[in-house]
């Protein structure tokens, strides 16, 4: 069976839920046993295993749409405890049944065990277990959210040092705008603004991940979106990120009416070039682009609202896809472009069956 | 000179990480669950205090500016190298003189027991040491990042202070460096990313000192803002631009044989309402929404016009008790599309 791309993904975080689980219970085992008994061990893997998989499918499953609604506190202690109790619960019936095997008795017996209770629960190292948990818990969970807060890849990027010093780049970025985001200003003012552009954003999320690419900055009403040349380029992805958030506009079409009086209309300008990427500024660092094709593909945007077109293309991009049939392209000739000495080869992109 | 009260700030966050220090040498021992052992109860806490103490001054108070030019993960190493050499001697120490005072001898006389080589090689010294070194690399991690994303802005995400967004009276300066189109072709990518950087590294202390935060940067523009009962005590707005107008002029010599050129910049300067609050999911930035933007961003713009290398807003120099130094000039109007057109006038020093 083909998985789809999501479910890949879904699939792929699952495995490094489990083999971190995994890792973690040996380790934590090692620190209190040491080279001990096997089956020390085998309690251990088995409990990261299944705190792992479980923690996997609470977060693609139940957590991922719960960022928009709660603080980030509130998330992180919910979270928290959440995974706290389902741990706990975990580690005390792992080890219950472990002891059924090796004592060779029932589950209530086990609990009613002197043993059990007592030097185990109580005086043993059930407690430290519990503890270690909960901070483990707290502190895997604290990084992963600030890691999403950074933008996807970020905080890797910053503690590798990738782009510490300038590195050359074959990327393709896509402007995104709101038409009349002026006249939104005015008429929603800005408090509804930023909740109009929260809930616009909010849309594009997925349909940006899915199709590979990455969400670099939020400047005003424009949405910075990048892919490596290969991942933008394979299924024609960048294109489809397009049509993809028009589509999820259009499907919270009603919602939008209802809150803000009318529904969103985007425009893109698509474009591919070598770029220098670097760390820039000190007590406040970024991952910046630099370099002339930033410069065009925002020229390209401002064409797609002069000309009063949704997604335009240039020629150097158009050549690298094989275009699917469900898309078409009409050419716009060569343009002039502000600022710019030489034309630019630009195409318009439809969905054909719209 | 005027005062610098970023002290308080400093002060405060001190004692946040020692008070999170001396808990965390706490939970070592209620762990173990050693709460008859007062000995041992105290020793976490105590070595606790000394090590967050040691952070505190190294981190906060220390400041050395080679680290400026090193690698996050260098960073990180050459820290935790440094944090673990002294947590060691500190734990040892600590635990030592404990059970010196314990068994009534003296701190050498200890060293040279068997008790003390049972300590080192038998007992669970290399887990304590572990324990401190994970909450350091913990706390390490958490502040370089907490640095790399800007001034409280981590703070604000974990508080989820612009969550529901809100409305803040701020004042604005954007900042850009001249000609950078034509510096930018004449230098090539890698050089004209390597200017703005070292240029932006300078004009960091500048508004900092002033109490500047640093909203963003946008290619060759830093946005930088200030709460308006922080930038207009001593008119720490204006101080900010022309410090940085100073520390650009003392490096004139670095930047020209790098570079061959000494960067010039323009500033734009206005206030107002904007709504400040969290956008995006997958990334989010904390974001600022009105017009004051647009219109400081105008002003900016407006300067060569005028040829002038600062444009001020009249209703913000209003507000100000105006230092000395800086002397008050007219410029008259400038207009801006869709908006109301405002009455500025440029600033210099003395």
């Amino acid at each position: 069976m083909a998985l789809t791309f999501n479910q890949r993904v879904k699939l792929k975080v699952t495995r490094q839920f489990v083999v971190v689980g995994v890792l973690l219970g040996i380790v934590y085992i090692f620190f209190v046993w040491g080279f001990s008994d096997l089956w020390h061990y085998i309690n251990g893997i088995v409990i990261g295993f299944t705190i792992g998989l479980l923690i996997a499918i609470l977060e693609l499953f139940v957590f991922s749409r719960g960022a928009k609604k709660l603080r980030f506190i509130w998330l992180l202690t919910l979270r928290t405890f959440i995974y706290f109790t389902l741990i706990t619960l975990i580690i005390f019936n792992v080890v219950v049944i472990s002891r059924l095997f090796l004592w060779d008795t029932s589950y209530f017996e086990v609990l009613a065990d002197e043993r059990f209770y007592k030097d185990y629960l109580i005086e043993g190292d059930f407690s430290v277990a519990v503890v270690y948990t909960l901070i483990l818990a707290f502190v895997i969970n604290f990084i992963r959210m600030i890691s999403r807060k950074m933008g996807q890849g970020m905080m890797l990027s910053f503690i590798q040092g990738t782009y510490y010093a300038p590195v050359h780049q074959a990327r393709i970025f896509m402007f995104v705008n709101v038409v009349g985001s002026k006249k939104i200003l005015h008429d929603l003012g800005p408090l509804k603004l930023h909740g109009f552009l929260n809930d616009l954003f909010y849309d594009f999320t997925v349909p940006v991940v899915t199709n590979r690419g990455v969400i670099y900055e939020y400047i005003e009403d424009l949405v910075v979106i990048t892919w490596a040349l290969d991942k933008g380029i394979r299924n024609a992805n960048c294109i489809r990120t397009y049509f993809d958030i028009k589509e999820t506009i259009n499907s919270n079409k009603e919602e939008y009416l209802n809150k803000y009086g009318f529904i969103p209309q985007i425009q893109a300008g698509l474009h591919t070039g070598s770029v220098v990427r670097a760390e820039i500024g000190e007590v406040k660092t970024q991952i910046v682009f630099h370099g002339d094709t930033m410069n065009t593909t925002s020229r390209i945007l401002e064409k797609c609202s002069e000309l009063n077109i949704d997604l335009l293309a240039s020629d150097q991009l158009i050549r690298m896809i094989g275009l699917p049939r469900i898309y078409g392209k009409k050419t716009m000739g060569e343009i002039d472009l502000r600022g710019k000495q030489d034309r630019l080869k630009l195409f318009e992109v439809i969905d054909k069956v719209d | 000179m005027y005062k610098n009260k970023s002290l308080s700030r400093k002060q405060k966050d001190s004692i946040t990480i020692i008070i999170i220090g001396i808990l965390i040498g706490l939970l070592y021992p209620t762990l173990d669950r050693e709460f008859n052992d007062l000995g041992k109860m105290l020793n976490g806490p105590i070595i606790g205090f000394i090590c967050s103490s040691f952070l505190v001054l190294n981190e906060i108070w220390y400041k050395r500016p080679i680290f400026r030019h090193m690698k996050f993960i260098t960073v990180l190493v050459y820290k935790s190298v440094l944090y673990s050499t002294f947590y060691v001697l500190t734990i040892v120490f600590v635990i030592s003189l404990q059970r010196a005072i314990e068994n009534n001898t003296n701190l050498i006389s200890f060293m040279g027991s068997d008790a003390f080589y049972n300590l080192i090689f038998k007992e669970d010294l290399y887990l304590i040491v572990i324990y401190g070194l994970t909450a350091n690399v913990v706390f390490i991690l958490v502040y370089q990042i907490s640095r790399k994303m800007g001034q409280g802005v981590l703070w604000n995400f974990i508080i989820g202070k612009y969550h529901r967004a809100r409305e803040e009276e701020r004042i604005f300066m954007f900042m850009d460096l001249n000609n950078s189109t034509e510096i930018a072709e004449g230098l090539g990518d890698i050089a004209y990313n390597k200017l703005l950087n070292d240029f932006f590294f300078d004009i960091t202390d500048s508004i900092i000192e002033n109490y500047g935060e640093i909203y963003r940067y946008v290619g060759d523009e830093v946005v930088v803002s200030w709460k308006l009962k922080k930038g207009l005590p001593n008119a720490y707005f204006l101080r900010a631009f022309f410090q940085a107008k100073r520390v650009i002029h003392n490096q004139r010599e670095k930047y020209l044989e790098s570079y061959g050129l000494v960067p010039s910049f323009t500033a734009g300067f206005n206030y107002g309402k904007v709504i400040v609050g969290e956008i995006g999911e997958v990334k989010s930035q904390i974001c600022f929404f009105g017009d004051v933007l647009y219109e400081t961003a105008k002003l900016e713009k407006s300067c060569k016009k005028y040829s002038t290398d600062n444009l001020v807003a009249k209703s913000l120099l209003n507000l100000v008790a105006m230092p000395l130094i800086f002397t008050v000039k007219d410029e008259g109007r400038v207009e801006i599309e869709d908006f109301e057109p405002i009455d500025v006038s440029s600033v210099t020093e003395k």
